[in-house]
């Protein structure tokens, strides 16, 4: 498609297929990325390229990731918990080793932990100005879902402490057992072990606030240790960016 | 008919079978083998997942490792039920 020269404008149009719609955490992490090996290679591009609605679509990505993964670690909490005051059994073991301790708390928290290391890391990929409003957005859905996820598990672990798992409640429960033909001394047993379970949800609630809170922490402190690095390899003169975002 | 030599009870008895089966999954659920395979599940869903950036994977290998670690407990409850 050749035209002539004369009649077409010194103006070369950016398609709007070259926009970039982060649909996904990967996707996201990838163009943070690419922008981020051009800004080291001297490429400055002003932080107002990333429009509002790719700023908005970068926080929904960080946001539903980070709501999903917390999800998952929030309702194996009662599980790692219920290891530890021995009314779950690990490795069918009854009564659990300090591994067997540290790998239920390992499960509840691997996928959280792993998803901060992967933040992590990803959050110390910026250096100019356009690349650091891309990790800022995506953290901030991050923190957003990390503290949405940490209140609604707060609110549902006490809920089912006080309202569902309450003394008429579980006796009734248990009494529908013995239409399935069980032993009273099973039942016995289910009751007594629901009623000491039961409070391992508050133990939940409280814990899920602390992991939030390192969840939250570690990818920000590596975007904390990633700035005094750009500040060093700026004054150092390694790497040449815009003076106005610092 | 060739089918029917997929049977395995054409081959051992029933009791046979059905211990090779409760033995296969005391070794992969239990003691020092279950902690073995759970270690290993776990370093590989780290490993997959914020080194080879597949979350996917990963979620996999968290699942499978939590299947290894409670399954026991869960075989131990569904036995004491059944009797």
């Amino acid at each position: 498609m050749s035209k002539d020269s004369n009649s077409s404008p010194d103006v070369m149009p950016v398609p709007q297929s070259n926009e970039i719609h982060p649909r996904g955490l990967l996707e996201a992490i990838s163009y943070i990325d690419q922008n981020f090996a051009n800004e080291l290679g001297g490429c400055i591009i002003k932080a107002r390229f990333l429009t509002t609605k790719q700023r908005l679509e970068f926080m929904e990505v960080g946001f539903r990731s980070s709501f999903a993964s917390g999800i998952v670690s929030a309702l194996l909490t009662p599980v790692a918990i219920g290891v530890i005051e021995q009314y779950i059994p690990m490795f069918g073991d009854p009564s659990p080793t300090f591994f067997d301790k540290f790998s239920a708390f390992l499960l509840a928290l691997g996928f959280s932990l792993g998803y901060a290391i992967f933040m992590a890391k990803a959050s110390t990929c910026f250096i100019g100005e356009y690349t650091r409003a891309m990790v800022l957005n995506l953290l901030g859905g991050m923190v957003f879902g990390a503290i949405v996820k940490a209140v609604l598990a707060f609110i549902a672990f006490h809920f089912l402490y006080f309202k569902i798992f309450t003394d008429n409640n579980v006796l009734w429960a248990v009494s529908k057992l013995y239409y399935a033909k069980t032993s009273p001394s099973t039942v016995a047993s289910i009751y007594y072990w629901v009623q000491g379970f039961k409070g391992i949800f508050l133990i939940s609630a409280y814990f899920v606030l602390v992991s939030t809170a390192v969840f939250i922490i570690i990818p920000i402190a590596a975007m904390l240790v990633a700035y005094f690095r750009n500040r060093k390899l700026i004054a150092a003169g390694v790497v040449h960016v815009d003076t106005d975002s610092f | 008919m060739p089918i029917e030599k997929l049977n395995p009870l054409h081959y051992m008895g029933q009791a046979e079978y059905t211990g090779f089966w409760q033995k296969l999954f005391a070794t992969m659920l239990y003691g020092f083998w279950g902690r073995f395979f759970f270690v290993a599940l776990v370093v590989s869903a780290f490993w997959v997942g914020v080194r080879q950036r597949n979350p996917t994977l990963a979620a996999i290998c968290l699942l499978l490792a939590a299947i290894v670690a409670y399954g026991g407990g869960v075989m131990n409850m569904v036995r004491s039920f059944t009797g």
